[in-house]
Formats: structure tokens, C-alpha cells, sequence
């Protein structure tokens, strides 16, 4: 095929060697990059040498097989010219990186195609005027195992078909999939190699933003886990401490009132009642306090006020809200609850975190959007320590409430300039 | 109300204890029958209907179709029917709802079995009743904050996005505002949009103008 000028190997090493590293030379085409220092370089011989080493004498082939093919071509009226333009055109056309070596015509009698410029940040006469570059241009973790690999094909003339990183010019990571065969002339003596090499960098970055899904997925799942288990212990504890105890109360209120004179039967019925009145009011808060059934019946801005005052009552911040484009509208019921556990969990960490006696809420529609907006004017806080801490922080949930519905959270804060939280819920469907 | 004053009743709650016991105290009453009880929002429509009673008392939390929903089919089918709610709700929103819908009478869970009578009786008449302490002054208390509040979208902004405005309304560029503020082009460049976006503005001229009516700059600065 084309000849190139290559300089050579180690002038002093016998012809099948420098022959045999060049083969090698060729079949890496798909590699790239590394410094280029004299440790980096003598390693770099000394492997292909090895190698070199290590593989049969392929010095006797002839220039008969290369006269066959004249002559085949020749009789279908093509010169020699003809065949190599027409290889050339459709070699260079390919979405990847064709290479070849003769095995047995030293280490010039090359070729790589020009789309390992693109690819790779080197030009096809770079990368063919340095013997040694393409080895150097393996990621380091790859070079134990293509060495192996290259081995396999050269010596028992096994195809390869591999993975390996390369590093382009400017040092990023470019993934490629390999293979190479070993072509044997008609004595069966190893001839030269070729083969292809595509870039799958984005399916590699591809996997990997799905293995960082998955990742996420399992966190999250272990979270829901954890704070369903936790939410049963609560409504546990609840259900025997606050309720159990009055049923308590109210039973012996009961068994008392049997034993009892008229008189103390009517007084024993009014404790019971007080006692039942007692009961009604926990089991409502129990409910309402695990899920506000406003949320379904009323709609999100029934379920807010409430929720404000509640939140007042028992925490002493006053809640400042506007709003615009709720009223009287009911939105999709993923919408309403994101938003409110939202605005919940933001309240809930300014009477924690804040130490203010304020807060302020904003909610507002603008076409598609529901923006919420949640302030204080308090000690705010480092956010990005926070949210680097997110897996466990209710802030992760908060977010994941937001994407999951198309739509953003943004947190702002600064130390003593307080906290604003920002989410967008999209009203458009998920 | 039907023949020799006597005010027929539907009862309709989905649970059989409740509705027992509130039959007996309804019964207890000689000017009060009950006619007709249901377990779910269909079988209350179905019932009222079938009865045409006087007075229909609700169960608001039922399910399938709960008494929210219930109260304006009942209108339809049989206007004459007072309504009486019956809840565990003291929430000026429900009552609201309920009200709005076409209730006449909101009774709370908790208080006393006299209430519930008397509720009746009111409802009967035609004359609206709220069980203490709920009151038509918390209702108007409640439907004031709920109105929408016309929204000051400048207030979302942070300050550093109000100077941001303040300097771009004056036609300086993000280049200018950054050296101004002492931060980075790209990043007063952000916070450009993000006003911009939040004030939903969409061009520079629509800029200055929201700053003109909010008199952020003055036309003849």
C-alpha cells in the first residue's frame, strides 16, 4: 500500500525485528498519547521489542505475493494505482480508523487512515513518523492488557477484538473499539495486519451517566426505605403513646362508672367524653400530619394555609405568603404534593437552621410553571457543603420532587444573608 | 319537611357505628325522622332521590365519591333537600367548600349531639348554621387570605439581581455591569438572565421599560 517515511526503531536490532515492531506499530494506530520522555520512550521499545522478541522469523516471504496481486489486477485491466486510489477513497471515507502493516517490509511500509487526526489530535504523518508513539498513547492501565492482546494476534495470529484508551493531544480519553486480523501469505508466513478501530467514547460516556443513574436510583431507593421504616416508627410510637394511653384513660373512665352510683356514673360519662374529645383531636392531627387530606380534597392552596398556621402555632415563625394564579385551580396531583412537601421541608429547616421569626412564601403560575419561592432573612448557610451532603439531607429529596416533575430547585444562601429556595414544577405533565 | 311538621331525614356516612348512633339521637327527637341511611356518596344520591327528604346529613370524608362531590348532584336531583355536613374538619376551607357547593349546615364531629339537632332544625327552615366555634367571620378571615395577591415579581429578585437591573436598565452592558460589580462577565451575564427571567422580560426594551414603571430609572436620567 503507501509507503512512509518512518524513523527507525534501533538501527542495530536485526530486519525481522524492526519488521515485527512495525507490525505492532500498525496495529495500534488506534492508540494515543503520553509524554513523550526518554523513560516513557525506552519503555515503550522495550515492550515492543519484547514482543518483537518473541515472534517467529517472518523474513522469508517473498515479493511473490505482492506480484500475484499485480498481476490479478492487471488482468481486470486495473493497474496497481487503480486499486490503491480506489482503497484509499472508500478506507477514508469510513467513520473510524483503518491501519495496516506489512509484516514482513519494515517498520515504514505503514498505513493509518487521516481520520485518526480527527479523532486523536495527530496528524496521519505524525503518528506514522513516530515508531513508538502510538504505544505511548495507551492509557497506562491499558497497556499491560493490549500487550497481551497484540501478542495473541501476532504470534498464534488469533484476531483481536478489544477496548482500549487512548489519549488524544490533548491528553482527554478516547475510547476505542478495536479489531485487527493477521493476513498470511500463501506459505502460511504471517503477511501484515490490518484492521479497524472505532470511536465509541459516547456510548462509554453514555454507560457511564447510566451507571450514574443507577447509582442515584439505588441511593434513593435506600433512602425511601429508611424513612418509610422511619415514618412506621413514628406512627407507631404515636399510635401506642398518644393514643393508646387515652383508650387507656377512657377504659378505666368506663369500668369506673359501672361501679359507681348514679351520680358517679353521670361524672365518670363526662370524663369519658373529654377523654374521646381528647382522642378525636390526636387522631386528626396524626392524619393530617402524615398526609392533609386538603392536599386531595381542597387543592394545594387550601392545604398551604393551613399549613401555615399550623406550622406557626407550633414553631412561633410567621409565615408571609403571596400568591398569584392559585386560586380556585387544581393542579395535577403530583404537582400539588411536590409543591407542598416542598414548601413544607423548606419551612421546616428555616425553623431549625434559620433562627428567625419569618418566613416568606411566593407562589405564583407563569404559564406552563409553578414557581415556588421560600426565604428567610436568617443565618443562611454554605451550600455547596450542604448539598454535597445531599444523599441524606431533606434537600435531595426536595430535588429529586422538582426533576422528577420536569423541573429545577435552586437553593441561594450565604452565611448571615439567609436562604431562598427556588423550584419550578412544570405544569405541562411529566 | 313532610306532613304535621315532621322533618324527614337521610343519613349518609360510611360508617355503620356513626350512623347508629346518630339515628338514635335524631330518633330521640319526636319532630325528627330519619328515612332512609347510606354507606357511600352514590347510594346518599340514590337515597335522597328515592325519599325526597327534608334535610340530607352528610358524612364530608366518605369513599369513593365523598360529600364535596355529593352536594351539588343532591341540588340537582332534589333542590328542596337542606344539607347538613357533618365533619372531622374545622378548617375554614372545607367549609368553605361546603358552603359554596350548596350546604346549609356544617356540624363538627366533636361537638355535641345537641349541636347536630339543632343544626337540623336550622337547616330545615332554611336558615344557614355553623357549629361553634366556627364562624362566618372566620370564613370572610379565611377567603381574604386566600385571594390572590398580586405578586411583585421585583421582590423575587436577589439583590444582586436588582443591581444587576438597575445598571443594565441605565444601557450598560453585562461587560460594564461586571466591572461595576466587581464580578465576571459570565456571571453578570447570568445574573441578567435569570432577572430577566424571573421578571419575564424578554428583550432589553421590555427591560427598561419594567424599570420606568417601577421607577427604577427615570425617563430623562
Amino acid at each position: 500500500m503507501t509507503g512512509h517515511r518512518t524513523p527507525k526503531l534501533k538501527r542495530t536490532m536485526a530486519t525481522h525485528i524492526s519488521d515485527s515492531n512495525g507490525a505492532d506499530l500498525r496495529a495500534d494506530e488506534t492508540l494515543p498519547f503520553g509524554e513523550d520522555t526518554p523513560e516513557s520512550r525506552a519503555e515503550a521499545e522495550n515492550t515492543l521489542l519484547e514482543l518483537a522478541a518473541a515472534f517467529p522469523l517472518i523474513n522469508s516471504i517473498t515479493e511473490q505475493s505482492a506480484l500475484s496481486l499485480l498481476d490479478s489486477s492487471n488482468s481486470i485491466g486495473m493497474t496497481l494505482a487503480d486499486v490503491d486510489a480506489r482503497y484509499r477513497t472508500l478506507v477514508e471515507q469510513i467513520p473510524a480508523v483503518v491501519f495496516m502493516a506489512f509484516l514482513d517490509k519494515g517498520i515504514g511500509e505503514a498505513y493509518v487512515s487521516p481520520q485518526i487526526e480527527e479523532m486523536l489530535g495527530f496528524t496521519q504523518e505524525e503518528w506514522l513518523n513516530d515508531p513508538v508513539r502510538w504505544y505511548q498513547q495507551i492509557h497506562p492501565d491499558d497497556k499491560a492488557r493490549w500487550s497481551i492482546e497484540a501478542a495473541g494476534l501476532f504470534m498464534s495470529g488469533q484476531p483481536l477484538k478489544s477496548l482500549y484508551r487512548v489519549l488524544a493531544r490533548d491528553g482527554h480519553v478516547v475510547w476505542f473499539h478495536c479489531e485487527a486480523k493477521l493476513v498470511r501469505n500463501s506459505e502460511g508466513q504471517p503477511w501484515f495486519i490490518h484492521g479497524v478501530a472505532f470511536d465509541i467514547s459516547e456510548l462509554k460516556r453514555a454507560e457511564a451517566s447510566g451507571r450514574e443513574y443507577a447509582e442515584r436510583l439505588k441511593s434513593l431507593s435506600r433512602r425511601l426505605m429508611e424513612v418509610q421504616e422511619a415514618e412506621r416508627r413514628n406512627i407507631a410510637l404515636e399510635l401506642h403513646d398518644e393514643i393508646g394511653q387515652v383508650l387507656t384513660g377512657l377504659k378505666l373512665s368506663l369500668e369506673m362508672g359501672a361501679r359507681k352510683s348514679p351520680e358517679g356514673v353521670s361524672r365518670s360519662l363526662d370524663e369519658a367524653r373529654v377523654l374521646v374529645n381528647e382522642l378525636m383531636a390526636r387522631v386528626r392531627k396524626l392524619s393530617l400530619d402524615l398526609r392533609p387530606a386538603m392536599l386531595d380534597d381542597l387543592g394545594l392552596l387550601p392545604a398551604l394555609l393551613w399549613h401555615f398556621e399550623h406550622y406557626t402555632t407550633q414553631t412561633q415563625v410567621r409565615v408571609f405568603f403571596k400568591h398569584s394564579g392559585l386560586e380556585k385551580r387544581r393542579f395535577a396531583a403530583e404537582v400539588e404534593t411536590a409543591a407542598y412537601r416542598i414548601v413544607q421541608e423548606a419551612l421546616t429547616n428555616i425553623a431549625r437552621h434559620a433562627h428567625v421569626t419569618e418566613a416568606f412564601v411566593r407562589l405564583s403560575t407563569h404559564q406552563q410553571t409553578l414557581r415556588i419561592e421560600v426565604e428567610d432573612h436568617g443565618l443562611g448557610f454554605d451550600t455547596e457543603a450542604v448539598l454535597s451532603a445531599a444523599e441524606t439531607s431533606g434537600l435531595a429529596g426536595m430535588r429529586e420532587r422538582a426533576v422528577l416533575l420536569s423541573g429545577s430547585l435552586l437553593i441561594e444562601s450565604g452565611l448571615e444573608t439567609g436562604t431562598r429556595l427556588t423550584a419550578e414544577l412544570s405544569l405541562a405533565g411529566a | 319537611m313532610s306532613a304535621k311538621g315532621t322533618t324527614t331525614i337521610v343519613l349518609a356516612d360510611d360508617h355503620q357505628v356513626v350512623r347508629q348512633g346518630l339515628k338514635a339521637l335524631l330518633e330521640a327527637e319526636s319532630d325528627l325522622r330519619v328515612v332512609g341511611e347510606a354507606g357511600d356518596g352514590i347510594q346518599a344520591i340514590r337515597r335522597v332521590e328515592l325519599t325526597s327528604p327534608s334535610v340530607l346529613v352528610l358524612d364530608l370524608m366518605m369513599p369513593g365519591l365523598n360529600g364535596l362531590d355529593v352536594i351539588p348532584q343532591v341540588k340537582r336531583c332534589s333542590p328542596h333537600t337542606q344539607i347538613v355536613i357533618l365533619s372531622m374538619y374545622s378548617n375554614e376551607a372545607y367549609v368553605l367548600e361546603a358552603l359554596s357547593s350548596g350546604a346549609s349546615a356544617y356540624v363538627l364531629k366533636d361537638s355535641s349531639g345537641g349541636d347536630l339537632v339543632h343544626a337540623v332544625r336550622e337547616a330545615a327552615a332554611g336558615r344557614r348554621y355553623l357549629s361553634p366555634p366556627l364562624s362566618d367571620r372566620a370564613i370572610e378571615v379565611y377567603q381574604q387570605k386566600a385571594k390572590a395577591t398580586t405578586l411583585d415579581r421585583y421582590e423575587t429578585l436577589t439583590t444582586r439581581e436588582k443591581e444587576v437591573l438597575h445598571l443594565a436598565a441605565e444601557g450598560r452592558t453585562s461587560a460594564e455591569i461586571a466591572a461595576r460589580l466587581g464580578i465576571s462577565g459570565r456571571t453578570a451575564e447570568t445574573h441578567r438572565s435569570n432577572l430577566m427571567h424571573k421578571l419575564d422580560l424578554h428583550s432589553q426594551a421590555e427591560l427598561i421599560r419594567f424599570a420606568i414603571k417601577r421607577g427604577i430609572v427615570s425617563i430623562d436620567d
